[in-house]
Order: C-alpha cells, then sequence, then structure tokens
C-alpha cells in the first residue's frame, strides 16, 4: 500500500477508490431496495394464497421480454467499458447509446403494463382493488413501489449514462481515465441484478 | 512545498504504471458472451420451472437461480472477480449476512406471532 | 512553538471570495468547521425546544397547548437525533482530522465531501419549512410511528422527506470515511497504528452506509401511503404496523450506536494523553467498537418489547441486547486501567471524559435494566427510558463532544479558551445534568408517562426538580460556550502541541496549513507514544 498510497496522496487520483467508492454505494442501494424484499417476505409468508392470486394479473410476456432486455443491456454495458479501456471512443459511444436505448425501452414496457393495471382499475385507493383481499392489495402495494422505485433507479441509469456519453464526446475518456464511465456500468449493472431478484418474485408466484 | 509534490508525483508515477491496476483487463468479448448467454439461459430455466408446480420449493428455487444469474453479473460483468484488493472480497458477503440477519430476526417476530 | 499562521487553511485562495470560498470549499477541514457552525445552531434550536419542555411541565398549569407541547416534543428529537447527535462527532471532527490522523491531505473524495454537507443543509431546510407549511409542525415524535403518521393532518410528508435527504448526508459520508481510510493511510500507517479515533469512526461508517437505507425506505413508505395510500402499512389494508416498527428501528437502533462510538473514539484517544500512558489494550478497544457495531445492529427488537412482538422475538431481541453491552463494558474497563497509575493531567478535556465514562455507565446500566423482558413490562414509555437515553446520548456523546471541541480547539483555531472557567462550567454542566435525568429515571420508575404535557399531582416534586436541574445545566452550557466563543477572540494562541498528545494531528501548525502536510509523514509509531512528544509549555 505504501508507494501506492503516497502516489494517491500526492496524484489526488486513485483508481481503485474509486471503484471502492461506487460499490460502498452499491451497498447502500441494495438496503435500499432490501427493506422493500424484507416487507415482501413478510407480507408474502402471510398472504401466500393471496399473493399468488394477484400476482395472476401481471403480464408474464411482458415481464420476461423485459428481464431480456435488461440482461442484454448489462452485457452492451460491459462492452462499453471494454471499449473505452481499449481507446475505441467510437464503439463506446455506441455501447453506450445502445444500453440508453434498451434501458428507454424497458421503461417503455414498464409503463405500459403500469397503465394496462391502472385501466383495469388496479391501483392504490381504487374502488377495484379495495374490494379485493388484503393479501391482493398488499401485493400491488409492493408492485408499485417495487418496480416503481426500480424503474426510478433506471431512469437515473439512463441520465448518467447520457452525462456520460456526453462526456466522452467531448472527450473526457480515454485508457487511462475511464473510471466514471465504469462506476456508471457499475451501478447499471446493480440496477439489472435488483430486476433479476423482482421478476420471480412478482411474476412467476406459480 | 509544490516542488517537493511534484518530483515525488514523477517517481511515484512510474511507480503506479509499473503496476497495473487494471485487474478488469483479464477479461474479454468472448467471457462477456459467455457470462450473458449464461444469465439468459438461467432465464429461461426460472420461467420454464416456474410453469410446474414444485409445492413449497418455488420461492427458493427461483432465489437460488436468481442468486446464481446474480453472481455472473457480480463477478464478471462488475469484475468482482478480478479485484485484488481484500475489500472487494468482503463487501457482497457482508452485505448478504446482514439482509439475512434483518430478515431472519423480523421473521422470529412475523412468523411466531400467537395471533 | 509559533504556529505559522500565515498559510493556514483559513488564509487559502480559491476561485471563490467570501462566504462561497467556504460553503463551496472542498478542504475537509473547511466542510468540519461548516458542520461545526451549522451543528452547534440546531443544537441550541433543540435545546430551546427543550427549554420550553422543562417549562411547561415545571407546574400542572400548562402554558403551552397540548398540540404545542406534542411538535415540540417531536422537532426536539428531530433536531437532536438528525441534525446534531448523529452527524456531530463524524462530520466535524472525523471529518477534520481523519486525513490529518491518517497522514492524508483531504478525504478520498473531497467534492462527494462538500455535496454531503449541502445535503445535511436541504434536509435541515426541508423539515424547518414543514413547520410551517401544509398542515404545520409535525407531532407524531421523532419516531413517525404508524398508523397515526399516516392520518395526522400536519405536515408529516416534508418533514419526513427533509429527514430522508439527511440519510444521503449520512451515507455519503460513511462511503467517505471508509474508503478514505482503506486508501489514504501514509506509509507506515498500519491498522493497528491507527489512532482508536479512526478505529471508531471507520466502524460507524460502516453502520452509515449499511444501515442508514433502511430509514430511507421507511421513511419513503410513510410519503407514498399518504400521497397514494399505497396502504404496505395501513391495518384497513393488511399492512402490519409492527412491521413499520422493525424498520424504522432496524435503522435507528444501530443509528444510536453511529452516535455513541464515534464518541468512543474520542475518548480512547482524549485518556491516553492525559494520563500520559498509552491505552490499555488497544486492540480490545479497537475491536470491541467493530463488535458493538455489529451486535448493535441485532437488538432493535427492545424497542418493540410491547408492541405485540411474538414472544420468540422478545426473548432474541432482550439476550442480543445483554450481549452488546458486553463490547461497551471492554472499553469501560480499558479507559478505567489506562487512568490506573497513569500520570493525570486534569485539564477541561479530561474531565469531560471522566463524566463521559460516569454518564455513560449509567446510561448503559439503566438500558440492561429495561432490556430485561419484565421491567420493560412497566418502564417502556415511561420518563425512565427519556433518563436512560439522555444519559447514554447527552451524557455519552454530549460530553465526549464538548470534551473534543476543548481538546481539539487550539488545533483548529489556534487560541486557546479560559481553562479554570471550562472546569467551572463543566461543573456546573455535570450537576444540573445529573439532578435533571436522575429525577427523570425515578420519575419513570413511578410510573410517570413519557411524551404527556401534563401529570398527576404525585410526580410534581420530581419534576420540580428535573426543571430545576434543566436550568442549572442550561447555565452550565451557557457558560461553557461563552468561554468558548472568547476563547476564539482571546489573544491566547493555542500552539501546535499543547496537550503533549502523540497522533499526527498534533505534529503540524495550528491551524493546518491547506495540503495539511508538507512531506506525507512516514509513520514509525503507534498513536499513543508519548516519550518524543513534548508539550508546548
Amino acid at each position: 500500500m505504501n508507494e501506492i498510497g503516497e502516489a494517491v496522496l500526492e496524484q489526488h487520483r486513485d483508481y481503485t477508490g474509486a471503484k471502492v467508492g461506487m460499490w460502498l454505494f452499491l451497498l447502500s442501494e441494495i438496503l435500499l431496495f432490501g427493506g422493500l424484499f424484507i416487507l415482501y417476505s413478510a407480507y408474502r409468508y402471510r398472504y401466500p394464497v393471496e399473493f399468488h392470486q394477484a400476482s395472476r394479473e401481471m403480464e408474464v410476456f411482458l415481464g420476461t421480454i423485459n428481464t431480456l432486455i435488461l440482461q442484454t443491456s448489462a452485457l452492451i454495458m460491459t462492452l462499453a467499458v471494454l471499449a473505452i479501456r481499449k481507446g475505441n471512443r467510437r464503439l463506446t459511444a455506441y455501447l453506450l447509446a445502445g444500453t440508453i436505448a434498451l434501458g428507454a425501452v424497458f421503461l417503455g414496457i414498464k409503463v405500459s403494463e403500469w397503465l394496462t393495471h391502472i385501466e383495469q382499475g388496479i391501483y392504490p385507493q381504487s374502488p377495484v382493488l379495495l374490494a379485493r383481499t388484503k393479501g391482493e392489495v398488499l401485493f400491488f402495494g409492493l408492485y408499485y413501489t417495487m418496480t416503481g422505485l426500480h424503474g426510478l433507479h433506471v431512469l437515473i441509469g439512463i441520465c448518467v449514462l447520457l452525462v456520460m456519453l456526453i462526456f466522452l464526446l467531448r472527450g473526457k475518456f480515454s485508457p487511462s481515465r475511464f473510471v466514471p464511465v465504469e462506476n456508471s456500468g457499475l451501478y447499471w449493472h446493480l440496477v439489472d441484478i435488483i430486476w433479476i431478484f423482482l421478476y420471480p418474485l412478482f411474476y412467476l408466484i406459480t | 512545498m509544490h516542488e517537493g509534490r511534484e518530483s515525488a508525483s514523477r517517481e511515484f508515477e512510474k511507480g503506479l504504471q509499473a503496476k497495473p491496476e487494471n485487474p478488469a483487463q483479464e477479461m474479454g468479448l468472448r467471457t462477456y458472451i459467455l457470462v450473458w448467454l449464461g444469465i439468459i439461459i438461467l432465464t429461461g430455466i426460472t420461467y420454464t420451472l416456474s410453469r410446474i408446480k414444485i409445492e413449497g420449493w418455488e420461492v427458493i428455487i427461483a432465489l437460488v437461480i436468481a442468486g446464481a444469474q446474480a453472481a455472473l453479473a457480480l463477478n464478471y460483468f462488475m469484475h468482482l472477480k478480478s479485484e485484488t484488493a481484500g475489500i472487494f472480497k468482503v463487501i457482497i458477503p457482508l452485505v448478504l449476512a446482514v439482509l439475512i440477519v434483518f430478515m431472519a430476526l423480523t421473521f422470529s417476530d412475523v412468523a411466531f406471532r400467537r395471533w | 512553538m509559533q504556529a505559522e499562521e500565515g498559510a493556514s487553511f483559513y488564509q487559502s485562495q480559491g476561485k471563490y471570495q467570501g462566504i462561497f470560498a467556504w460553503i463551496f470549499s472542498t478542504d475537509h477541514k473547511r466542510i468540519g468547521i461548516l458542520y461545526l457552525v451549522t451543528i452547534l445552531s440546531f443544537f441550541f434550536v433543540a435545546v430551546s425546544f427543550g427549554f420550553m419542555m422543562r417549562l411547561q411541565m415545571l407546574a400542572p398549569a400548562s402554558i403551552l397547548k397540548p398540540q404545542t407541547y406534542n411538535s415540540f416534543f417531536t422537532l426536539h428529537g428531530v433536531t437532536m437525533v438528525f441534525l446534531v447527535v448523529i452527524p456531530g462527532i463524524p462530520t466535524i471532527f472525523a471529518n477534520f482530522f481523519l486525513p490529518i490522523q491518517i497522514g492524508a491531505r483531504d478525504m478520498a473524495f473531497p467534492r462527494l465531501n462538500l455535496l454531503s454537507w449541502w445535503f445535511f443543509i436541504s434536509g435541515a431546510i426541508l423539515v424547518y419549512i414543514s413547520l410551517f407549511t401544509g398542515g404545520g409542525p409535525i407531532d407524531t415524535g421523532w419516531t413517525f410511528y404508524v398508523p397515526y403518521s399516516l392520518r395526522t393532518t400536519v405536515n408529516v410528508p416534508l418533514a419526513v422527506f427533509g429527514v430522508f435527504v439527511l440519510g444521503f448526508s449520512s451515507i455519503l459520508t460513511g462511503i467517505n470515511i471508509v474508503t478514505t481510510t482503506h486508501r489514504l493511510r501514509a506509509p507506515g500507517m498500519t491498522w493497528h497504528r491507527l489512532p482508536l479515533f479512526i478505529w471508531a469512526t471507520y466502524s460507524t461508517a460502516w453502520v452509515q452506509i449499511l444501515a442508514t437505507p433502511i430509514l430511507g425506505i421507511t421513511l419513503l413508505l410513510i410519503i407514498l401511503d399518504r400521497l397514494f395510500g399505497v396502504g404496505i402499512f395501513n391495518p384497513a389494508e393488511g399492512g402490519d404496523p409492527i412491521l413499520y416498527q422493525h424498520l424504522f428501528w432496524i435503522y435507528s437502533h444501530p443509528a444510536v450506536y453511529i452516535m455513541i462510538l464515534p464518541a468512543m473514539g474520542v475518548v480512547s484517544d482524549l485518556v491516553p494523553v492525559f494520563a500520559r500512558k498509552t491505552i490499555f489494550g488497544y486492540r480490545a478497544v479497537a475491536y470491541s467498537g467493530v463488535a458493538i457495531a455489529a451486535v448493535g445492529s441485532l437488538v432493535w427488537g427492545h424497542h418493540m418489547f410491547v408492541s405485540g412482538q411474538s414472544d420468540l422475538a422478545d426473548i432474541l431481541f432482550s439476550l442480543l441486547t445483554f450481549l452488546v453491552a458486553i463490547p461497551s463494558a471492554i472499553k469501560v474497563f480499558n479507559w478505567v486501567a489506562t487512568l490506573y497509575k497513569g500520570s493525570i493531567v486534569l485539564e477541561p478535556p479530561l474531565l469531560f471524559m471522566l463524566a463521559f465514562i460516569f454518564l455513560f455507565s449509567i446510561g448503559g446500566l439503566t438500558g440492561l435494566i429495561q432490556g430485561a423482558l419484565a421491567a420493560n413490562l412497566h418502564l417502556h414509555d415511561t420518563y425512565w427510558v427519556v433518563g436512560h437515553f439522555h444519559y447514554i446520548i447527552f451524557g455519552g456523546m454530549g460530553f465526549a463532544f464538548f470534551g473534543a471541541i476543548h481538546y481539539w480547539f487550539p488545533k483548529m483555531f489556534n487560541r486557546m479558551y479560559n481553562r479554570k472557567v471550562a472546569k467551572w462550567a463543566w461543573l456546573i454542566l455535570f450537576l444540573g445534568f445529573n439532578i435533571f435525568y436522575f429525577s427523570m429515571l425515578l420519575l419513570g420508575w413511578e410510573g410517570m408517562p413519557r411524551r404527556y404535557y401534563d401529570y398527576l399531582p404525585e410526580f410534581r416534586t420530581l419534576q420540580l426538580s428535573a426543571t430545576f436541574g434543566s436550568w442549572i445545566m442550561v447555565a452550565g452550557l451557557i457558560v461553557m460556550f461563552v468561554n468558548i466563543f472568547r476563547g476564539l477572540l482571546s489573544e491566547e494562541r493555542g500552539g501546535i502541541n499543547p496537550w503533549g498528545a502523540a497522533t499526527l494531528e498534533w505534529q503540524i501548525p495550528s491551524p493546518p496549513p491547506t495540503e495539511n502536510f508538507e512531506k506525507i509523514p512516514v509513520v514509525k509509531n503507534g498513536p499513543y507514544h508519548f516519550e518524543e512528544h513534548a508539550q508546548d509549555e
């Protein structure tokens, strides 16, 4: 640590340290969603039949497509980081744009799912929902909250990646200076991982 | 004071460049494609298994598969596998332990109420 | 040795002028001062709320409307907990001294550090705006329990959102502290040569990162339920209020360890200096802090013994609560062993440390008493609990905080306060404190409920003594702070090392220059090696 420590101290730039900071932030995001997962598990334990009942309203096809879209966007993002490490700025730009595009499609599908549910009268405090069992009300409360919070994070991720794209086009990144892109990738992957857990818990309850 | 810093800088910059602080260089396109395929296939598996009724085990199976997908993403896409600094080995086990303990203690209430 | 003031961090010129050179500064020392000024301001506000509450409780006649009283104890709690005690030592003293103590020029993420302060200010402003908008000042208690917090017509959403923003500040500070400690230690500064203040702050930072998000999500759910009726905690829709309590306390219990661990770190650093003797059991003190952070995150259910949670949960949480007392006791034993046969220098900082040890012990032991299930049945939501947590938080963290101010004052400002007056202030504070809060322990034992704006005649005498104690205590606070402010304006210089300490901050000028060190030091000794470090005077 000693030589690197002194170099870090003198140069004010620390590649590993920047990643450590980002990972610690990701831990806090995991705990943020973790609270919701704790609630989900408690309520599903208490209302197993009603959760199953409610999940029949979910469009498994759309959810699965969205899962594949997000997982593919994760690959594209990883390749974007690889590209900038190799110095291929143009390719990096295309891959970042591709990630953003897939993220936008994900959000579009998610919004359309929400709109479908809302049209069917299933939303918080709706007469249709309140007429159903408590377990179902809780399922949808958790559904809107968890997918909503996740969607917000997708949106934030898209904005972050747009900023990265702009900085890239302004020439701020190179094979020796790319940690913001890598850190943005870490954030994007976390958003993907959270969805990996949301998908079976909301769409695949048998 | 500033000059001292600059010459020390130059000296240590050489040191920095000599040591590759860039562990992710070991993974390439092939690895990433394979990992992606693995994740996609696991999605297919979890979907298929959900159509079969496996009494009582559904949640666990779903979580195990999701966990495997997450492990692939963490280790390869997020380069955890090739990180050398000690703290990286600790953080995921740590956050898992924290979540499990929080959930377990909460369930010591939720699952054992007699009313 | 005269400190060279011309090159201090106060003098540095950047691209900003005036106040902007401070509120846009990424220098960890300036940010520490920013926090000091803002946190002390909030402390005075919160003390004022408390003072008014004591006036109300002086006699059965009412000077406050019940609704007002409810808002006062809520705001007193929210301000003290989120704006003073949780940020207190980490944001002021860790920000200022962590980089210096490890031999670095700044924190790992200086701009993030500034952002933390801006989140802090923004969150505070949002909370205080909520007093004058929406339905008016919150009356839920700082714990925001559902279902009341979902139904009360006061401005819960904005206040709770303000606290949510404050959570960001805490998380980012935690990230900065952990990364800095891992990455920026000077050559030779191994983990086991770190000052114990760093060990304590480091352990705390992990709790800040891991526990605060749970509060974040819980507060978000309150807002979502009030705005959209999502129903997750609403019993009418199948929601479970006890689950709210679980989520709330999963953060808020570790929060009290965020409060006390850095304070314990201060004690661990100061006691060796004023006993002229290295700490007894360095590793025990260091690791017990880690253990407190870990085990302390598992005891939250002891706030919920009478909530209706299962018997199994009651038993488990009570057991864990007793277990977490062990590492705390280890620290107390080690501090006392450090003092034993030491060469005691009874300066103001040490007086505050001695008071800490005494008051924290009382607070901790009363905590064990209420951690016993049978006793808790009678003591829950009484003045006993209020007395307990004021002993721990105020007697503990508060006194350590004041001690830290008195200790690091000469380094931060190159001035010195009147030490004799400081000792008198301490004595008045200490006496007032104990009359005040011991009365509360007795009141609670007798059955006086908390958060009540009035009481039965049988509680009259003790309420009187509590209020009188509070007046003496406030007098002590006034004397202490006036003495500190006058010290700022005085002619007397602080010097480089007035206490003869051995940690790195005492080897650089007072106040420190912007880059802290001319050359990054190479560390060869532990932090309590006093032989080579003669005092200034």
